[in-house]
């Protein structure tokens, strides 16, 4: 496997900015290292608030119907009396003039786009007119608007997305077909408590079902997964463990269908004699049947008790 | 290829605002000044017009900075008279908000290196790597790195002064 991804590789990765190729080795180093992962999503974080914050930094409205006037007056004292430039000028700012209207004409009719799919959806025929039906539109501006249209229209058709999730709702453990001779146990809360020393990563404010273990190859604290119970029945998994335990449950999990929340680096943990220590990377994710953010979402409510 | 001003205009304009916005931080005269960008571009013909734009716009901001200075100093001569906003305020409460945090971004962009900040306007404004390589001097493999770190630096930049301001309401809070 290469080695980690360094961070400004994950901007540019992030910006579009990287060759198919290192795009598709990134993408696939991303599946497998939870460490990259981890990174990507800080990386990703720091990318939009950084973009953010430079939203604030701007001029709260851009008038560009100011140009044409201003623009025409100034360019035709600053070119003199040359002919041929002139008529380019007229040609300019004439076109120019007329570049506001069709620009509000779109954005009034991507609103429309917005709201007009569900209306649609109602009366049956996505040619149906609306009362406030504007004039006729020009070829561009149709295409402009069919386009929107298409692009919206997915984002907004009512009860797709909540069909996707009650078939995608399956309330089987997944750790089932977990193979059991990879060392699962199932443990009570207060046997599990007892062996991680008082601390278990879990979720604030809900139910812990189930407890499972699975002891790990390098010694020190065991793989920690703990079910929760949503109030609708669905379940949550926190996973904390060592990067190379958590690594294949993690696929294991994220091959069953489950979404996983972007990993997250936990509390380290030491192995070894007490003369040589060594320090161990923790990751602790969450899964379920949840868009993947919600569950970053809840990333917020990990608590270790 | 003919020049295309009409296609540039429309799909860098507002960027182009934004940039030197971030520069002169007056709307009006950031439009004026972006105007005074198109037309150089009309009369020069770019063949990169793009990255040509932005790399003028720096220019004309880096120029509008030092006169600035020198109209302060006339300007504190003349009066004390304020000068009167033109633009009508639809809802002061959301205004003085907006205003408050576009300080506060503001400060913050004020901490970053020329060269980060540089790399950063560039990047919101839509210019690729490679232009910005192309217009800074950096290499192209330094690009990442700066932006990386100028993103970096921005939010660790607001969020210090944000904790300054923060700082007082949360100890008197403290205290009941």
């Amino acid at each position: 496997m290469r080695p980690h991804v360094p961070e400004e590789e994950f901007h540019a990765y992030a910006d579009g900015e990287l060759s198919t190729a290192q795009r598709a080795e990134i993408a696939e180093h991303l599946l497998a290292c939870l460490i990259c992962r981890s990174m990507y999503g800080e990386v990703q974080e720091v990318r939009a608030r950084a973009s953010r914050l430079l939203a604030i930094a701007a001029p709260r409205v851009i008038r560009r119907s100011a140009l044409p006037s201003r623009t025409s007056k100034s360019i035709r004292t600053w070119m003199g009396g040359v002919a041929a430039a002139s008529i380019a000028v007229v040609g300019l700012s004439s076109y120019l003039a007329l570049q506001p209207v069709p620009a509000n004409t779109s954005s009034t009719r991507l609103a429309a786009a917005f709201v007009a799919p569900t209306i649609f959806a109602k009366v049956g025929s996505p040619m149906a007119t609306t009362p406030d039906e504007p004039a006729p539109l020009s070829a561009e501006q149709r295409t402009l608007t069919l386009a929107s249209r298409a692009v919206i229209r997915p984002q907004v058709v009512g009860p797709a997305p909540t069909m996707q999730v009650t078939r995608r709702f399956r309330p089987v453990e997944p750790l089932a077909e977990l193979d059991p001779s990879a060392g699962w146990e199932s443990l009570s809360w207060e046997a599990a408590m007892a062996l991680a020393h008082g601390s278990i990563a879990r979720l604030e404010g809900y139910a812990v079902a189930a407890v499972r273990i699975q002891r790990s190859a390098n010694g020190g604290r065991p793989t920690f997964l703990v079910r929760h119970q949503l109030p609708d029945g669905r379940s949550l998994w926190v996973v904390e463990g060592q990067v190379e335990d958590v690594g294949p449950v993690h696929q294991l999990l994220e091959a069953s269908g489950l979404s996983m929340s972007i990993p997250v680096r936990a509390k380290p943990d030491y192995i070894g004699t007490d003369d040589d220590p060594k320090r161990t990377i923790r990751m602790v994710t969450i899964a379920g049947y949840l868009p993947s953010d919600s569950l970053d979402a809840m990333m917020g409510k990990l608590t270790l008790q | 290829m003919a020049f295309d001003l009409e296609g540039l205009y429309r799909t860098t304009y507002d960027a182009v605002v934004r940039f030197l916005y971030r520069k002169v931080w007056d709307a009006d005269r950031a439009e004026d000044l972006a105007q005074e960008v198109f037309m150089r571009a009309l009369a020069h013909q770019p063949e990169k017009p793009r990255s040509w734009v932005f790399a003028v716009a720096a220019n004309i901001a880096r120029d509008e900075a030092r006169s600035a200075i020198r109209r302060r100093k006339h300007l504190v001569l003349l009066t004390h008279e304020p000068i009167a906003s033109p633009a009508p305020l639809d809802n002061v409460e959301d205004d003085l908000e907006h205003e408050e945090q576009e300080n506060e971004v503001k400060r913050a962009l004020a901490t970053l290196s020329p060269r980060d900040r540089e790399v950063l306007l560039l990047w919101d404004a839509g210019l690729a790597y490679p232009e910005i390589a192309e217009q800074t001097g950096l290499a192209l493999g330094a690009v990442g790195t700066t932006l990386a770190r100028a993103r970096k630096r921005l939010i660790a930049a607001h969020d210090e002064l944000g904790s300054e301001t923060e700082e007082e309401p949360r100890r008197a809070s403290a205290r009941p």
